[in-house]
């Protein structure tokens, strides 16, 4: 569980061109269920997806993940749970490789390097055997279609290639909460429904699923529990469509 | 002013580390009256923010403060040439009166500067800031000190004035001579030897029980800190002698020299790693129960105490070493 509290991020805290991008924001993202955060270009999902994904920190608020088993906490610390808008980066680095898996809008894959080796490079950090790592990326292009082009190079794939190699890229430390940031705003409608089953198929597999979007096709698809509204910052309904 | 390079350097340095010291010591005391790890005020989220920063450039100033006493050594032994009647870094120092109080203040600036690594280290590894309070109250002890070395180091050379005719390091450390230098020149090595000895003994039974048990850590620190005070008493009451082959030479900078090849930095330089190491264990011991460092602290500390044992060992093979091979031998032995 992602615990929000009296969230805010400002940007230029100071100056005149200070900017607030979310506004006091407090929230309860359940495990286990899709959250889709709604609203205009500018309403801050992108931030609070940021903030939520340890990317960035809030300059006040706090945010807590619950049922989390970080490998720094002391034995039995895991219950209450743990603030990590204000741990040291070092620890941050690990809850962010381990615990978030990470699709983007322009899905960010390294040109020039194949399919495989894209997928892999979260795990390199982790210490993990390569032969254990390409097997198991080897499983999830096998999953998503994509193993034929294991060996390819990302730059000769088609858009629903590269978002399945993306979305593959996530999951490959095995995260417990998915982040994606207006995954559908460069597909055709085809390809933003085969999305959406992919995020089925996460959502019945027990992953936590948090989008930014707005797409009707995303926050109108039924997989969604809830929709948060966003606008200038702030949430303006945090409604659950159960 | 003299403007020799080493000087300059640190003149330099120290108004580097004292602007840091004091930028640092003033955030410390934001940190230590507002500090609130439950709130998530935009104060206290700022300042989480801003100590990973403000520690990690601390900590490189005061890895420089540890160098710089080395350097104040090397460049006092340097310009002992320019002074009439110095023979080393003892007759340099005695030029005007700030020059032994700025290397006491330099020694304590080391142990303490090197306890507040150890302590900034194991609060980096804590996920919640365990020690941020600490390690800010112990610069706010560091701080005034190293202020106040810096203060005295511009008046130190600023007054080196060659025309001074200063007094050579045998009159210094001579046993006939009143004050803490002749008392110690004066210590009688029948004693001191054993004492260094056993203190050496002590150091290290009680680092392996420390480092076998989990147990006894301010023991050591103690024994460790005693094990300081005995060796440097005994570099100057009979180790010395060893080297300079003489009796009466009891001085403790001569060793320094290239004449010596400069046995006296790895004298010098391993007595205060095993010193600093030995505070360290110590100095942790009351936060072994933390939470956040249960698994980290007691790893710290037993390397600390294997650091300390080892470069106590090493001080006392150079010691011992220096003593066979010296055709020197006192009262006969």
């Amino acid at each position: 569980m992602i615990e929000l509290t009296n969230v805010t991020k400002s940007f230029n805290s100071g100056r005149p061109n200070q900017f607030t991008a979310v506004r006091d924001v407090s929230l309860v993202i359940e495990p286990g269920r899709v959250t889709v955060l709604k609203g205009p270009s500018g309403s801050g999902k992108t931030t609070l997806l940021s903030l939520i994904g340890c990317m960035a920190r809030p300059s006040s608020g706090r945010i807590r993940l619950r049922g989390v088993r970080a490998p720094f906490l002391p034995d039995g610390a895991e219950g209450p749970g743990f603030d990590v808008s204000g741990l040291p980066e070092r620890f941050l680095t690990s809850i962010r490789r381990e615990t978030f898996g990470f699709i983007f809008q322009q899905f960010n894959l390294v040109k020039g390097i194949t399919v495989i080796e894209n997928v892999m490079l979260p795990a390199y950090p982790t210490g993990e055997g390569r032969t254990s790592a390409r097997d198991r990326v080897l499983g999830l292009l096998d999953m998503f279609g994509i193993a034929r082009h294991a060996a390819s190079r990302v730059e000769h794939l088609s858009g629903g290639e590269l978002q399945r190699t993306a979305i593959a890229r996530a999951l490959v430390n095995n995260p417990a909460a998915i982040i994606a940031d207006e995954p559908t705003a460069h597909l055709d409608s085809a390809l933003s429904i085969e999305f959406m089953d992919i995020v089925g198929r996460l959502k019945s597999e027990g992953k936590t699923v948090i989008i930014a979007s707005h797409d009707p096709l995303v926050y109108g698809s039924g997989l969604a529990d809830r929709v948060v509204e966003m606008r200038d910052g702030l949430v303006t309904d945090t409604g659950d469509t159960e | 002013m003299t403007l020799h390079p080493a000087v300059l350097a640190l003149l330099a340095s120290s108004l580097t580390v004292s602007a840091m010291v004091l930028y640092a010591g003033w955030y410390g005391m934001a940190v230590r009256a507002k500090w609130d790890i439950n709130s998530g005020s935009e104060v206290q989220v700022g300042l989480e923010r801003r100590t990973y920063l403000v520690s990690t450039i601390l900590g490189y100033a005061l890895v420089f403060q540890l160098l710089s006493l080395f350097l104040f050594i090397y460049t006092a032994d340097d310009l002992h040439k320019l002074f009439t009647g110095a023979m080393c870094a003892a007759g340099t120092l005695n030029v005007n009166g700030f020059g032994y109080p700025v290397l006491i203040l330099k020694v304590v600036n080391f142990i303490l500067a090197g306890v507040w690594l150890i302590i900034n280290h194991v609060d980096t590894r804590g996920y919640d800031y365990p020690l941020i309070r600490v390690k800010y109250a112990l610069l706010g002890l560091l701080a005034p000190l190293v202020l106040l070395e810096t203060l005295l180091m511009f008046g130190f050379f600023s007054g080196l004035r060659p025309d001074v005719i200063t007094s050579c390091c045998g009159s210094l450390f001579s046993s006939d001579r009143p004050g803490i230098a002749g008392d110690l020149a004066s210590l009688p090595y029948t004693i001191v030897r054993p004492v260094f000895f056993a203190s050496i003994a002590a150091t290290t039974v009680s680092g392996l029980l420390f480092y076998l048990k989990g147990r006894g850590a301010y023991l050591f620190s103690a024994v460790s800190g005693t094990t300081f005070l005995v060796a440097s008493a005994s570099l100057v009451s009979f180790i010395c002698l060893y080297y300079y082959e003489l009796p009466t030479h009891h001085c403790p900078f001569c060793i320094l020299q290239g004449e010596y090849g400069h046995a006296g930095y790895a004298l010098y330089a391993s007595l205060l790693a095993g010193a600093v190491s030995g505070a360290g264990v110590g100095a942790l011991a009351p936060f072994r129960d933390r939470a956040s460092l249960k698994a980290v602290i007691s790893g710290v500390q037993r390397r600390l105490a294997v650091v300390a044992v080892v470069m106590y060992l090493l001080f006392t093979a150079l010691v011992s070493y220096r003593m066979l091979v010296s055709s020197f031998r006192l009262g006969g032995d």
